[in-house]
Parts: C-alpha cells; sequence; structure tokens
C-alpha cells in the first residue's frame, strides 16, 4: 500500500496516537473487514473521520474496556480484523483479565492499541502513564507485542495486523513531532528483527524500543561528539516474538544499556536478561534505565522524562557514570 | 462422569441449567453437529463456566463428539476440564471459567452478525451470582444501547452462588436492570420446555436484546441435591450414584409431563 513521504511527515508531526486513527481510515478503504473500537477515546486517536466514514465498522462501546475486549474478541471470532484502542493501562490492566481469556487463552486475532504509553500523558500523572503495559502483556502466552518509534513503522505494523492471524498488542510511545528513525529502505518492521540504528565500535551500546529510538540516537550522537566513545544503539521493537540472536548480532558488545519508558520489571531490559546464557562468560553487562519503583509525578513530559532520567542529559549522565566504575 | 473420574464436579449449577440447554440445543438452536463450523449456525455461549459439565452432556447426546471424549471428562488423560475450552468442532464457542465475561463476547458476535448480514443469533447463559460482575452490565448497557436483537441473555437464577446464601442481585432485580438498560425482559420457569421454547422464540418484530430470567433450582433433579449448596462443587461416590439413579425415573416422568 502506498503512502506519500509527505503524508508520513505529517503522521510523525501528529504523532502515532493522532496519526494511528488516520491510519486505520487509510487501510479501512480497501479492507471492507476493518473494524475500530475504541472506549470512549475515540477523538483522542484520531478515530473520528474512520467513525464518520464507517460507522457500520465503528464501535464507540462507552468507557467500559473490560466489554470493548470482549466485544472485540467476539467480532474477531465472527471475521473481522479488529483494532481496540484505549490508553494503555487501561487496556493492559482494566481489562487485563479479558485480555487473558480472549486474545491469551483463546488465540483470538485481535489487535489492541495501547495509546499514548509510557510518561507521554504528562499532566495526566501515573493513573494515566503507561508504565506496566510491558509486564501484563508479555505474561499472557501467544500475545505478539510491537512498539513502533515512528510513522512508518507503525504503518506498516497495522498492515501487518490487518492481515495477521494473531493477537497483538501494539504500544505507541511518544508525543507530537517525531523523529524519523527508520532507515530509508528498511521501513517495515514486520521482519521482526532487532536493527542496529548506529553501530557499536567500543562494546558499548544503547538497546531500545518505541520513540525512545530516536532520543537514545541523539545520546549516542552527544556522547561521541563530547568524549570520542561511540556506541552503538540497538533497536529491538520487537518484544514477542523476542529474537535473541538478533541481540547477539554484535560479537563485540560488553555494556548494554537497556532504555525504556517502562518500569524496570519486565520490560525490555528483563526480556534481554531472560534470553543470556548464564554459562556464558561473554554475557554483556546489562543496566536498565527505566522507571523505578515509584509513581511518577505528573508534569509536562519532558519533565516527568528528566526527573526520571529518561531525557537526553539523563541518560548520557548514568552512560557516564557506569562507564567510569 | 461425575463419579467415574472421582473428582469433585459442578454437579448443582450443570442440574440447574440442564432443561434451558436441553430447549435451546433440542429444540430452539440451529446447529449441526455434522456441521460444526457452518457460520450461520447459531452461537451458545457458557458464560457460567462451571456449568461445563451439564453443557458436555448435552452437547455429547446431541453427537458433537464420542463417548470415549466424554468419558475423560476430568481425568487426566482425557479432552475436558470443568470449564469450557474453546473447540468450536466440538461445539465449544469459548473458553471460560473467569465470569461476567461471555455476555461480552456473545454481544461481540452478535454485532458481527449483524454488521456481516448474517441471520444466525447469539444465546449467552450466565448464573445469577455472576451478575455480580461488573462486565455484565457494561455488556448489558451497551447492548441495550445497540439494540442488539439477535442477542439472548439467559439467567440461571438458581439463588445460590459458591458460598451457599442468595445472589447479591435476586430474580426481581434482575429483570428490573435489564429492563432499565433496554432489554425485553421475560421471567419463566426455567424448568419447563413450553415456558422457555415461547421465551426463545425468534420474534421478527423484536428491536431489542433479550433477557430470559429463568427460575430454576440448584441441583434440579436429585432430591438430596436440590437446593443444597453441597453440591455446587461435590464427589459423587458409588453410592451417591446409585440412589441418584434410583431417583430419576420419577423426574423423567415429572419433566415429560
Amino acid at each position: 500500500m502506498q503512502v506519500e513521504q509527505s503524508v508520513f511527515d505529517q503522521w510523525d508531526k501528529l504523532g502515532l496516537r493522532a496519526a494511528y486513527g488516520q491510519m486505520l481510515l487509510h487501510l479501512a478503504n480497501s479492507d471492507p473487514r476493518l473494524f475500530a473500537l475504541s472506549a470512549d477515546l475515540g477523538r483522542s486517536s484520531g478515530l473520528d473521520r474512520y467513525a464518520s466514514t464507517f460507522p457500520e465498522r465503528y464501535l464507540g462501546t462507552g468507557i467500559a474496556e473490560q466489554n470493548m475486549v470482549g466485544v472485540a474478541s467476539g467480532l474477531a471470532a465472527s471475521g473481522f480484523n479488529v483494532f481496540a484502542s484505549s490508553f494503555a493501562p487501561f487496556i493492559s490492566m482494566r481489562a487485563g483479565d479479558q485480555v487473558r481469556m480472549n486474545l491469551g487463552y483463546m488465540g483470538l486475532p485481535v489487535t489492541l492499541v495501547g495509546l499514548a504509553s509510557g510518561l507521554s500523558l504528562g499532566f495526566l500523572g501515573s493513573s494515566h502513564f503507561g508504565l506496566e503495559d510491558l509486564s501484563v502483556m508479555g505474561s499472557i502466552p501467544g500475545i505478539e507485542i510491537v512498539s513502533p518509534s515512528d510513522s512508518r513503522e507503525l504503518f506498516s505494523v497495522l498492515v501487518y495486523a490487518s492481515t495477521s492471524q494473531k493477537p497483538l498488542y501494539i504500544r505507541l510511545t511518544g508525543a507530537s513531532n517525531l523523529t524519523r528513525v527508520s532507515p530509508e529502505g528498511a521501513t517495515s518492521l514486520t521482519d521482526k528483527e532487532p536493527r542496529w540504528l548506529r553501530p557499536d565500535h567500543d562494546g558499548i551500546s544503547i538497546v531500545t524500543s518505541g520513540v525512545m529510538s530516536a532520543t537514545c540516537l541523539k545520546v549516542a550522537e552527544s556522547l561521541f561528539s563530547e568524549t570520542g566513545i561511540s556506541i552503538g544503539v540497538l533497536q529491538a521493537n520487537w518484544l514477542r516474538p523476542f529474537s535473541a540472536k538478533g541481540l547477539f548480532s554484535s560479537s563485540k558488545v560488553g555494556t548494554w544499556f537497556a532504555v525504556e519508558e517502562h518500569s524496570i520489571r519486565g520490560g525490555l531490559g528483563s526480556e534481554i536478561l531472560r534470553n543470556l546464557k548464564h554459562d556464558d562468560f561473554t554475557r554483556p553487562n546489562v543496566i536498565t534505565l527505566g522507571i523505578e519503583e515509584t509513581f511518577p509525578r505528573g508534569s509536562t513530559y519532558l519533565t516527568a522524562l528528566s526527573e526520571n532520567g529518561l531525557d537526553e542529559t539523563g541518560i548520557i549522565n548514568k552512560i557516564k557514570l557506569e562507564l567510569k566504575k | 462422569m461425575s463419579e467415574r473420574c472421582g473428582q469433585p464436579t459442578h454437579l448443582g449449577g450443570s442440574l440447574s441449567e440442564i432443561d434451558i440447554l436441553n430447549t435451546l440445543y433440542g429444540i430452539v438452536m440451529k446447529h449441526n453437529p455434522a456441521q460444526p463450523l457452518d457460520e450461520t449456525r447459531d452461537i451458545f455461549i457458557l458464560s457460567k463456566g462451571h456449568g461445563f459439565l451439564g453443557q458436555l452432556s448435552v452437547l455429547f447426546h446431541q453427537g458433537y463428539f464420542s463417548e470415549r471424549d466424554l468419558e475423560g471428562f476430568q481425568t487426566d488423560a482425557g479432552e475436558f476440564i470443568s470449564h469450557p475450552v474453546r473447540d468450536v468442532v466440538r461445539g465449544i464457542e469459548s473458553s471460560n471459567g473467569s465470569l461476567g465475561q461471555g455476555l461480552s463476547f456473545g454481544l461481540g458476535i452478535a454485532v458481527g452478525s449483524l454488521a456481516m448480514g448474517n441471520p444466525r443469533r447469539t444465546y449467552v447463559l450466565m448464573g445469577d451470582s455472576e451478575c455480580s460482575e461488573g462486565s455484565v452490565w457494561e455488556a448489558a448497557i451497551l447492548a441495550g444501547h445497540l439494540r442488539t436483537s439477535n442477542l439472548v441473555a439467559i439467567v440461571d437464577s438458581n439463588g445460590h452462588g459458591n458460598d451457599g446464601y442468595g445472589p447479591v442481585l435476586g430474580r426481581r432485580d434482575l429483570a428490573r436492570a435489564f429492563s432499565a438498560f433496554g432489554w425485553h425482559v421475560k421471567e419463566v420457569d426455567g424448568h419447563d420446555y413450553d415456558q422457555l421454547q415461547i421465551a426463545f422464540e425468534h420474534d421478527s418484530s423484536n428491536r431489542m436484546p433479550i433477557a430470559v430470567i429463568c427460575k430454576t433450582v440448584k441441583g434440579k433433579g436429585v432430591s438430596f441435591m436440590e437446593d443444597n449448596n453441597d453440591w455446587h462443587h461435590g464427589r459423587v461416590t458409588s453410592r451417591v450414584l446409585e440412589r441418584a439413579l434410583d431417583e430419576l425415573p420419577i423426574d423423567l416422568e415429572r419433566n415429560a409431563s
């Protein structure tokens, strides 16, 4: 499916949450089985035009995430390609048991979209932050999990989702005005392998996912111009299936920083550690930079990132500190 | 099955629902065990998943699987456990056991059927104590709002939960609540085949989802199990089985009359 570069630029400007609904509208034009649901967050996810264009294939369930996931699953069992979205904590935890029973136990091919995950909801605070969604979804067998890092990647994942027969969780992170990180010519996120956005030279790498990838690239560039140390940036956007093989594609990696807008429990850092072999003497030192045992204070998004050590400066400082040890 | 497996089984709620299931599978529903994947089949969802023993008995008599499959119930080598696990070929449309979820799933199927122009109807059986789950009412509110007229919610109101005391929602409360949310409510004797059949029958003038509140007896048909919540989840010894079977002809006669 062809989309003009200018449209992707516009979607990157909007951010993944608002672009999501517009992308579904685009896909629904050529997919008569596409069906979208929202639990009273349609306007917040760019679905208003979709809803008015395809009212017979849109359902606003009201603020009832548990029911939305159940209804979405019934629609999937009826043969629709179903997308259901809500803010990340509500779709992963409020409806967690429905996700477990319907997408997990029954394996129904519903695509759930966790909107505005991580800290991006800023002043809405910890009631709305998505800091546990990966832990929850990751502990339910059979659900694929992906965090796209720009609009090209999100679009390729949505195209994949509309034909996939597997349940899928798409974690949307970041706010608006995204920096495109997907390399030219490699804009599809459907091969599910991690990829090097920047090669490593000194045995030190950042492993990250989602919109955080852009920040991590800046971290690597700043660190290089300031200290001459060149660190790699490996983007591992698929948490399930998780390719440990792709992760170990560098022979020189000695210290890895897993950087994630998520609890340090159950996210990317945990998944990397889980995949290391205990009898491997060359195993890297893995340090996870994420949300520690706290409910972060509500603030502007940038301040929330900064207060939790996940802005550019915070990540650089932690890396410097570790490398001094 | 209950005696053979040597394990506690959910007898009380399986016996209270059995006449409802026989009416659905035997008279009302369009279904064919020889073509279980027929897209126009009516759909039955056992939201009260612990009533699976009852559903299995009915599915077996309808011809969905062999006696050998049935005999494996709650045995380590068997196909069936105490709750349904989705297996459409054997007539089991959904996995249940975590209560309060079947109505949402059934609503999704009903909405999908309407959107696809599929004439089938969807029946969801719940327990009365299950109706304390909030998600039941999320689904009830939406179905009423959407006027999903191809959806039938059935409540097996046997008056006992796991702990034995009456449900938080009695029959009057259930009827009033469904009615308030835009459902066409029917109250029937859940052991009267005529009343059940009339309540389930398709009425093309109907424009609302239908809720059938069934007054039932937990443990129905075996005198010492009736209204005795010890049999919610109990073990049937050979002696108990003998005593129960002794009573059966009387019950068959009563049901036939």
